[in-house]
């Protein structure tokens, strides 16, 4: 199994970087989901959100092709990075209001193989927290899925944010705080 | 509180993209970028994860772990070069090892369990054609070895898609549909060889259909991760799902004759040419042979019986079920082979350990007429 920052990882973006069909596919199919998440509560359709995930690995053909990918860097935030830049594009060209995702597409959930009253209680606790998350303020959205939906470490999100890990941390325990309070 | 929040919170990792639309976007993405991709050699590599190391790691060059390593690297730059001489080494030279173990490190080194299967497959496709070449040289001991190594090799890439199944079953599709593919290639060319085999009348021929059962096997699994999944989405059309479950039907129908006819060959007195001479096969005179016989040939029966009800189960268009019993119908033929193989096993013995003059004057007893063919091996056992 591909890790991020692996040395496997890092043969595949240099192989990405001598532009190899096969690493990127490698590439998209180990980055695909979190990116497509990290997307997703910052959008406001399902659509929206596929359409994006689909621009950031394409954009990160570009960069292969225009030889701007580093093998010694970060690919991970470099994933982060592009995808964070295109939706911030996508509300200043459009005007669009943040977050107005409709429920039933929020729960657009991989379906367990959990007997099916399981499977409805955790689909209910998904749909509230969900909601709750895409009330908060983009900074503290994106922190909270970085760091506790994607697994990423505070090192690895302070690089992505370009911030410095005490910001990060401070930042992490204010963002639980607000997901707290918002009803 | 914050625990049960954040438990909560862990819960959306199970958000993902639609399995149909992660399929199609990703082919789409191929299309888009092939124009621009290229295809990397080994050489390729070489050079530029060296370029990479100078360009980024030269202040550390210094230091001697990484010195170590760089020689690590030189050194492994050098097998790459080395491994390309050997990929066209064949069994029993030097650079066949050299080849085998470079299909190790690259398997070692596969991302994932699909990489690997693959890769399983590629290796199997090399075996059969060593084995080719084997069999036309007589070169009998090597091929037994060698067919050892491809049938490890199918039954590994058949273990890794039934990983792929359970982490991925997205791409389990293809996967099994591409093994599926080329296990019937594959079958096909030990078949050749087998044909080849059987006119020299070698033993290897045990060997080849060994290697046989283990690649339709892998084939038949591969068609079971395919029919499965068409059960629950529409990943494969009715028409290549009825041609796939047919054709694999077919193949166990045929098998099922060749394997009744071995067994009334081998358990029974006739004799033929064989690079050993004319052999005798030894008419059942005993009741365990007597025994063996009935049995073997009432498996073939079921298996037969199991067939047409796979037969009946595709026009029905029930496909799982049919596989599940042409699955059911393989095993108990391969039981029936069995039996057989080991009779001939048992034949072969008996002929190296009765000494040459007894043999001939066996066989001049035999005359031409097969009645007297009983007696001879009277004899011979004697």
């Amino acid at each position: 199994m591909l890790k991020s920052g692996s040395l496997q990882e890092k043969i595949l973006v240099g192989r990405l970087k001598l532009k190899d069909k096969e690493a990127f596919s490698h590439l998209y199919d180990f980055y695909l989901d979190k990116i497509y998440r990290f997307i997703y509560f910052k959008v406001t359709s399902v659509s929206e959100a596929e359409d994006l995930t689909s621009q950031t690995f394409l954009k990160i053909w570009q960069l292969a092709l225009e030889g701007k990918i580093k093998v010694n860097e970060s690919f991970q935030s470099l994933l982060y990075k592009v995808a964070r830049n295109l939706v911030i594009d996508y509300y200043r060209s459009s005007n669009r209001e943040k977050n107005k995702i409709s429920l039933e597409e929020a729960t657009h959930i991989a379906e367990a193989d959990a007997h099916l009253d399981q499977a409805a209680d955790v689909k209910i606790e998904m749909e509230i927290i969900g909601r709750r998350l895409k009330k908060l303020k983009s900074e503290y959205q994106e922190i909270i899925i970085l760091h506790f939906i994607n697994e990423l470490t505070i090192k690895e999100i302070a690089n992505i944010l370009e911030k410095k890990r005490g910001n990060i941390r401070v930042t992490l325990h204010r963002a639980l705080k607000a997901l707290r309070d918002a009803q | 509180m914050e625990k049960d929040i954040i438990t909560q919170l862990q819960s959306l990792r199970t958000i993902k993209p639609k399995e149909s639309w992660r399929l199609a976007q990703k082919e789409i993405l191929l299309r888009q970028i092939s124009s621009a991709a290229q295809e990397i050699g080994a050489r390729r590599y070489f050079w530029f994860y060296l370029k990479e190391v100078i360009q980024h790691e030269a202040a550390l060059i210094g230091q001697p772990i990484v010195g170590v390593a760089v020689l690590i690297l030189l050194m492994v730059g050098g097998g790459v070069f080395s491994i390309s001489a050997a990929s066209g080494a064949t069994p029993g030279s030097f650079l066949y090892t050299v080849k085998l173990v470079s299909e190790k490190t690259r398997f070692a080194l596969a991302i994932n369990s699909e990489d690997k299967a693959r890769l399983n497959v590629k290796f199997a496709e090399r075996r059969a054609e060593e084995i080719k070449g084997l069999a036309d040289k007589d070169a009998h001991i090597i091929l037994n070895e060698v067919a050892d190594d491809l049938k490890e090799e199918i039954f590994s890439a058949q273990e890794q898609l039934k990983q792929v199944e359970v982490n991925n079953p997205g791409t389990a599709v293809d996967l099994a549909k591409d093994i599926e593919n080329k296990t019937t290639v594959l079958r096909q060319k030990l078949q050749e060889t087998k044909e080849v085999l059987a006119k020299s009348g070698s033993s290897a021929n045990s060997k080849i259909n060994e290697a046989i059962r283990s690649v339709d096997e892998a084939g038949l699994s591969a068609l079971g991760t395919i029919v499965k999944s068409a059960g629950k989405n529409n990943t494969v059309n009715k028409k290549e799902l009825s041609q796939r479950v047919a054709s694999k039907l077919n193949i166990t129908k045929r098998k099922i004759t060749e394997v009744q006819e071995d067994v009334n060959k081998v358990f029974s007195a006739g004799f033929s040419r064989s690079e050993s001479g004319l052999q005798i096969y030894q008419a059942p005179n005993n009741v365990t042979d007597i025994e063996t016989k009935k049995k073997a040939e009432a498996k073939t029966k079921e298996a037969s019986k199991i067939i047409i009800e796979a037969e009946q189960l595709l026009d029905d268009n029930n496909y799982q079920e049919a596989v599940n019993k042409i699955t059911a119908s393989e095993q108990i033929l391969n039981e029936a082979a069995q039996a057989v193989v080991q009779k001939i096993i048992e034949q072969s013995d008996e002929t190296i350990s009765s000494t040459t003059p007894q043999v001939k004057g066996a066989i001049d007893q035999l005359g031409d007429g097969e009645e007297s063919a009983e007696s001879a091996s009277t004899t011979i056992g004697n």
